[in-house]
């Protein structure tokens, strides 16, 4: 069973019994603990394009802030599209263009006077496949904070060492941060872009199915650390994984074919009792 | 399969012709490498004999071969003068080169965009490193050394052989500059880099090995021209140290050209040293090159699990 | 359709779920039957028949925990195999139950109160098992309500019941005082597990209902 600290927070859910939800009360606090969050990623009738081919149809959707968000749905169904439309890595794809409003803390990010790298530099993202620099592990997590041109008011130090603790690296490397990041494992590696990604202290860490690379264990290590990054972050995460979006999540939006939302809501809900008959073919298994 | 079949499976078949055929090619492989390694052999064989031989039979004083300048008389005649000339040459080249050489690579890869002009340009750069050194040379001459009115001097000599070698190392930096994963572009991208930032701080250094390489090896095809150098005019004999790139000279290659056509036998037994010389330096930098490849070859490299 | 080994998993577990129901209404009625006949082989039958339906329970528990672990069920999937796994319990329940009406059959001392109808509350009761069943097997919401209605009519009835018998106790004469208690407590206790059998049945509906439906209102 799931008990991450959005979890813990609403006291009423025991960990055993959660099939039958027997307290009535245990259902509204949930929920007020899920709905009461501020938004932060809003998006309205989003659709785009790569040239002619739309990967995502009219989304509209609001991100709770410190929560974790996951999204799911078969291959190819705009789950990665969305998500990189929310720090306009989509810029980078000449075939890309865009219909409708992104908002984050209300601001249209498609809006002309809006700098796609100041953007960048309050949303961190994490790749599927590690991608640490080939410098050292030091560098590798000071690298944002250089870039943004904070090395001399901050004490890089203690701010790789903040990073690294947070994304549960420190105990391993603290001893070898001259080394090569790319001479970590997979897991750890994966771990130091994290590390990296939060080093600049942002507002939300994408993660594009963080997990999807690594051994069981390393995977699991990673979910626990998710958990916690979501006490400090917003947290988008897309996953292949259904489980896995089961188990760390608190809401769930579920993309299906033609990059359609079709549900969004608290990710027990959609996994015990999805509104959407597709949904429930879905994640049951029944197709995709 | 009953044990009778499976034993007519493994012994009952004739490979032999395909055997037989296997040994032949394999054999003429075999051949056509050490053909390469052997005429190598033969010819370092050969220059290392003529020089020996020089030395004993002239009884050449090799203090004064490396420290001294040439002159038209051979027992006095030294190798110095044309050494420092190469240094000079190779330092501009590289300098002229490198630069320019980098930029044109990180436009092509990182800037332009992706029509027929940019690919017409990169398969004409391929072209550009077959023509033949002897035409850049014409080329400064014409240009540099009588319009300018720079006159033969080094920095003629090294504008003609950057010339020669930029196409080479711009084509080196292209290979290596692409040769960086987007992933990792990606990730400098996504921390909210400029394009700069993304070029100077992650691309270059990542490429940055691959591009040395190729400039080490452009260079070790320079340090060896003769025919542009010639071209630019180059002294008969290097009878002074080079003050600086404003100096006429004699490089490494031209003077051991100029030796051999000299009437006094001994000079063509100074050459042959010249020529010891030439290749111990182009052997450096072939090991360099290779020290630098193998050294980042390992490293940047496997991101899958350990 | 994708995943047919665990489609057809969870139809096998349907059947099978229904398959003891049927076997275990069979006994009930074959207990009642007993009863009503004074037939003490018939009633030892059903007595017998416990270790058969206790095994049935068991080995559909553990396709249940099995379907969990190995299949990771979820949404409708996960209700219908968490509501099995709880009415398969209700069902082994009845079983024992059906046992003590038969153990009652076999020692009652059937006269002493004919205004108490065990026959009928007994097969009022199993019908309610079985409009349960049936509402779990076509997955029908609506008729679970009606099922958790009944149940108050048989409340209602065997309380009146009860108090006959008590009633009866304290009017009656003093003779043989001792088989007086003992038939009364029989009495008292079979009503007790003949409106238990009815409670069973709700559970059944309720847990039917939050299979169809997500609802747990009929749950208590």
């Amino acid at each position: 069973m799931s008990n991450h600290p959005s979890r813990e927070r609403s006291a009423a859910e025991s960990s055993d019994n959660k099939l039958i939800q027997t307290e009535v009360h245990a259902d509204a606090d949930s929920d007020q603990t899920n709905s009461s969050a501020k938004t932060v990623v809003r998006a309205e009738g989003l659709s785009v394009y790569y040239d002619d081919d739309r990967a995502l149809n009219d989304v509209t959707i609001e991100i709770p802030e410190h929560r974790v968000t996951a999204m799911i749905g078969p291959s190819g169904c705009g789950k990665s599209t969305f998500l990189r439309s929310i720090n306009r890595m989509n810029d980078r794809i000449p075939a890309a263009s865009v219909e409708g409003e992104l908002y984050f803390h209300g601001k249209n990010v498609y809006d002309d006077d809006v700098d796609p790298v100041a953007l960048r530099r309050k949303i961190g993202q994490v790749f599927q496949a590690p991608n640490p620099f080939p410098k050292s592990i030091y560098d590798n997590v000071a690298y944002g904070l250089r870039v943004q041109g904070q090395a001399d008011e901050v004490d890089l130090d203690s701010a790789v060492e903040r990073a690294l603790r947070g994304a549960a690296l420190w105990d391993e490397v603290k001893d070898q941060l001259d080394e090569s990041g790319l001479d970590l494992s997979g897991g750890q590696q994966q771990r130091l872009c994290i590390a990296r990604a939060i080093a600049t202290d942002p507002e939300v860490v994408l993660m594009d199915e963080p997990t999807s690379a690594l051994d069981p264990v390393a995977a699991s290590k990673i979910e626990d650390l998710i958990a916690e990054l979501a006490e400090e972050y917003t947290v988008i995460i897309v996953t292949h994984n259904m489980q896995q979006a089961a188990r760390i999540s608190d809401r769930t939006a579920v993309f299906l074919t033609g990059g359609k939302l079709v549900e969004f809501d608290d990710t027990a809900t959609v996994f015990e009792d999805p509104a959407d008959d597709r949904v429930e073919d879905y994640i049951t298994g029944k197709f995709g | 399969m009953s044990t009778k079949r499976a034993g007519e499976f493994l012994t009952g078949v004739d490979l032999r012709q395909e055997k037989v055929r296997n040994r032949v090619f394999h054999g003429l492989l075999v051949a056509a490498s050490l053909f390469g390694l052997v005429m190598l052999v033969l010819l370092i064989a050969d220059v290392i004999w003529e020089s020996s031989q020089a030395l004993i039979t002239y009884d050449i004083d090799l203090w004064n071969f490396f420290t001294g300048t040439s002159s038209s008389r051979a027992p006095q005649a030294g190798f110095g003068a044309s050494i420092i000339a190469s240094f000079w040459l190779m330092a501009l080249t590289a300098g002229l080169a490198f630069v320019i050489a980098v930029g044109c690579a990180l436009y092509l890869v990182e800037y332009a965009p992706a029509n027929r002009t940019t690919r017409l340009i990169e398969a004409n750069l391929a072209n550009l490193a077959g023509v033949p050194s002897i035409v850049y040379g014409l080329l400064v001459l014409a240009l540099i050394v009588n319009d300018v009115g720079l006159g033969s001097v080094i920095l003629a000599g090294a504008i003609a052989l950057a010339l020669l070698v930029m196409p080479i190392i711009i084509v080196a930096s292209i290979e290596s500059i692409r040769a960086v994963p987007s992933s990792v572009r990606d990730g400098a991208y996504a921390m909210g880099s400029t394009k700069w930032q993304t070029i100077r701080r992650v691309v270059l250094p990542q490429a940055m090995p691959g591009i040395l390489t190729g400039t080490i090896l452009a260079l070790a095809r320079a340090i060896g021209e003769t025919a542009p150098l010639i071209m630019v005019g180059t002294m008969l004999h290097a009878t002074r140290y080079p003050s600086g790139p404003f100096a006429s000279f004699s490089a490494m290659p031209t003077q051991i050209y100029s030796w051999t056509y000299q009437a006094d036998r001994m000079f063509n037994g100074l050459a042959a040293l010249g020529i010891v010389v030439l290749l111990v330096f182009l052997t450096g930098m072939y090991v360099v090159a290779g020290y630098l490849r193998k050294r980042y070859e390992t490293d940047g490299g496997s991101i899958t699990n350990v | 359709m994708a995943r047919n080994e665990y489609q057809q998993q969870l139809e096998t577990l349907r059947a099978d779920i229904l398959e003891m129901s049927a076997v275990v209404c069979g006994r009930f009625r074959q207990a009642i039957d007993a009863y009503e006949a004074k037939d003490d082989e018939l009633a030892q039958e059903v007595i017998d028949g416990d270790y058969e339906i206790n095994q049935l329970y068991l080995d559909l528990e553990q396709d249940c925990i099995e379907l969990f672990a190995l299949q990771q069920p979820v949404a409708g999937d996960l209700r219908f195999i968490a509501a099995s796994f709880k009415i398969i319990t209700d069902l082994e329940r009845i079983a024992d139950l059906a046992v003590n009406l038969g153990e009652y059959a076999q020692q009652a001392e059937r006269d002493r109160y004919p205004d108490v109808d065990i026959t009928h509350i007994g097969t009022e009761t199993i019908g309610m098992v079985e409009a349960a069943m049936a509402a779990y097997a076509d997955e029908d919401s609506q008729r679970t309500y009606d099922v958790a209605a009944m149940d108050d009519e048989i409340d209602a009835y065997c309380d009146r019941t009860s108090r006959i018998v008590v009633r009866d106790l304290l009017d009656g004469e003093t003779e043989a005082v001792e088989t007086l208690l003992d038939d009364v407590s029989r009495m008292l206790l079979t009503i007790r597990d003949l409106e238990r059998v009815g409670d069973h049945a709700v559970n059944i509906a309720a847990r039917t209902l939050y299979m169809v439906d997500n609802d747990d209102e009929l749950i208590y």
